[in-house]
């Protein structure tokens, strides 16, 4: 049962990696080509209205629509005090009260917008982004590169892990590399990724590949070493062979443990995605952010981040989902 | 002194017809190579650099010999680091003598057998992520059992150890006392010849200890089955054996070997029962 649950979730981790690989799903904008035959830019810009403030949601109504939510909220916690919980009661409240006193302090003009544009200008600039399609492709170039980032990892990542964990004579060899190799900062490796693998996709995916595979390989160590060697002896003692103990005991033994090196991985190749973003590719939340910082587009850059804040937390919520399904013993 | 039990004499008479001991430790001697700081056998040329510790070999048996029938309750008595753990390991096949032989119906003991389960001192030995079921069910799906064969024995196995209700339970949410009994109905499932028991019940309360002593009579009774019983608790050596194997201090060697000629159930309050304990435990002590 739970082995054909991780069979499950690799399914899908590798279906997600080869949809993003073909070209025809692919719905990242089309290049065009001018008649010399070279690509003029990707998309179009949305440069006009670039620094108008609140054209979408007036900032009083905002901050009264947020405050009455906040409030509603409460209520049903008092009225229902079973169906909603108390947690998430606390967490909106502290995030829509900041969210206030964020709009309040650029409504009465104490920053100047410039430096720190208001929600509701983000709001309007992601919404005015939508409706163009702008935002969908960066998102979608984002997400393609990372998933197969990380899928990359751990295949390479959870099988290398169980050969230095098992084996002397591989972990003697293996690990001093993967040690030098491990304290290099990912986006230091740019310039070479890109020396190495051209302009585009491959040094991104590369750099967040190192990002996730590190966590991934010494977790994976971690658990398996740590498997009790009582559990080693009763596998055997029930007439089960190598191939038994490394399937049957190890990998659900080490499962919480690597499970947490994949969650750890995601965070820090979410990191590099980002950072890998800003050279060698043309679409992408990092590139959209570091393409408005070229204009100064001080809403686009926030509306970046937020869309970056949200994936993060939605990516890692389905992962502690899954780990809950599957880990359902613990 | 007392009853024979009626099983021994039979299982004495099977095994004089073909006169094949179930388990045959001849001379067997066990040598553990360690570092410590207080050594006593020092061997030099083996010594670490830049270490202060000693390599030193520690002999955890010495010249062990023991016959084991079929159906018998054997009880390894001993104080404590006395080597009769080493000696159920070594049956078990988990490790090899230094010296000597041990066999298996006659042949050599060469790695671990589902037909010589072992069940382990520590309710830890349960695999956490199976149910009691697919604890249970494992040794049978390791051998390819079909499944409705499989059903119906790890089905009759939760009823012997009295389980039932608790079949899609994960280990996490049972207690000790119950995990032991899963650890058992695991071991036996399999139909083992020989049942060997690591101080199963060390680490449980005295009332788990008692009930779980009477479980463990009940299946030798209703399995026809051979046990081998490591413990330090001579209460319980005597309460559960037919014969108890006294160790002495390290290095490991047979003392003596007691026969306990009392029907099960035994009571603790039977004046014999409490003159074999006293003689056991004057044992122990000399």
């Amino acid at each position: 049962m739970r082995y054909k649950k991780i069979a499950l979730v690799l399914t899908l981790m590798l279906v997600l990696g080869l949809i993003s690989v073909t070209p025809a799903i692919t719905w990242a904008a089309e290049k065009k080509y001018d008649q010399k035959g070279g690509p003029v830019a990707t998309w179009d810009r949305p440069i006009e209205k670039g620094f108008e403030v609140g054209e979408a949601l007036n900032p009083v109504h905002f901050m009264i629509g947020i405050a009455v939510g906040v409030l509603i909220l409460h209520l049903l916690r008092s009225k229902f005090p079973k169906v909603v919980p108390l947690a998430a009661v606390r967490a909106l409240t502290s995030i829509g009260v900041a969210v206030i006193i964020w709009e309040l302090v650029l409504y009465l003009q104490l920053v100047r917008s410039v430096f720190l544009p208001p929600p509701t200008a983000v709001l309007a600039k992601l919404q005015g982004h939508w409706q163009k399609g702008y935002l969908q492709i960066h998102i979608w170039a984002s997400i393609k590169r990372l998933f197969i980032a990380f899928f990359l990892a751990i295949i390479t990542g959870i099988p290398l892990g169980f050969l230095v964990a098992n084996f002397r004579r591989f972990s003697d060899y293996i690990d001093p590399i993967l040690n030098l190799i491990r304290v290099v900062p990912p986006p230091a490796w740019l310039p070479f990724a890109i020396l190495w693998f051209g302009i585009g996709n491959p040094p991104s995916i590369y750099i967040i590949w190192l990002g996730a595979f590190f966590p991934i390989v010494l977790n994976t160590i971690r658990g398996v070493k740590d498997t009790q060697q009582i559990h080693v002896e009763s596998m055997l003692n029930l007439g089960g062979n190598k191939m038994d103990v490394y399937s049957k005991v190890m990998l659900p033994s080490a499962f919480p443990t690597i499970f947490t090196g994949l969650r750890i991985g995601f965070g820090i190749a979410w990191i590099c995605l980002v950072t890998a973003e800003l050279v060698a590719v043309d679409a992408g939340l990092g590139w959209m952010i570091d393409d408005a910082r070229t204009l100064l587009d001080t809403p686009t850059i926030l509306g970046g981040m937020v869309m970056i804040c949200m994936f993060g937390i939605i990516f890692d919520t389905i992962f502690r989902k899954t780990e809950k399904e599957i880990a359902r013993w613990q | 002194m007392g009853k024979i039990n009626e099983r021994t004499l039979t299982s004495i008479a099977k095994n004089a017809q073909n006169g094949n001991h179930v388990i045959a430790i001849e001379n067997v001697s066990k040598c553990f190579f360690v570092y410590t700081s207080h050594g006593e056998e020092v061997i030099t040329e083996k010594r670490r650099w830049f270490s202060r510790r000693k390599p030193c070999e520690l002999v955890a048996l010495k010249d062990v010999s023991l016959n084991i029938d079929h159906g018998e309750f054997v009880a390894l008595l001993g104080p404590s680091g006395c080597g009769k753990s080493t000696l159920l390991r070594i049956i078990a096949g988990f490790e090899f003598p230094s010296n000597g032989t041990a066999k298996f119906k006659g042949e050599e003991i060469k790695g671990p057998d589902p037909k010589r389960a072992m069940i382990f001192q520590s309710e830890r030995a349960v695999f956490p992520w199976l149910t009691v079921e697919g604890n249970i069910g494992l040794g049978p799906r390791l051998q390819d059992m079909s499944s409705e064969e499989r059903k119906e024995r790890v089905a009759k196995t939760i009823e012997l150890i009295q389980l039932k209700g608790f079949e899609k339970t994960y280990p996490k949410t049972l207690s000790g006392g119950m995990l032991q009994r899963v650890a058992v109905g695991r071991a036996i499932v399999n139909h083992p010849e020989v049942l060997l028991m690591d101080e199963p019940f060390g680490a449980l309360d005295a009332q788990t200890r008692h009930s779980l002593q009477d479980h463990v009579v009940r299946i030798w009774q209703s399995i026809d089955q051979t046990i081998v019983f490591v413990t330090h608790d001579i209460e319980e050596a005597a309460y559960l054996a037919n014969r108890v194997v006294v160790f002495t201090q390290r290095p490991g060697q047979i003392k003596e070997v007691v026969k306990i000629d009392l029907p099960h159930p035994r009571k603790r309050t039977n004046p014999e029962f409490i003159e074999y304990r006293n003689y056991l435990a004057d044992l122990i002590k000399h």
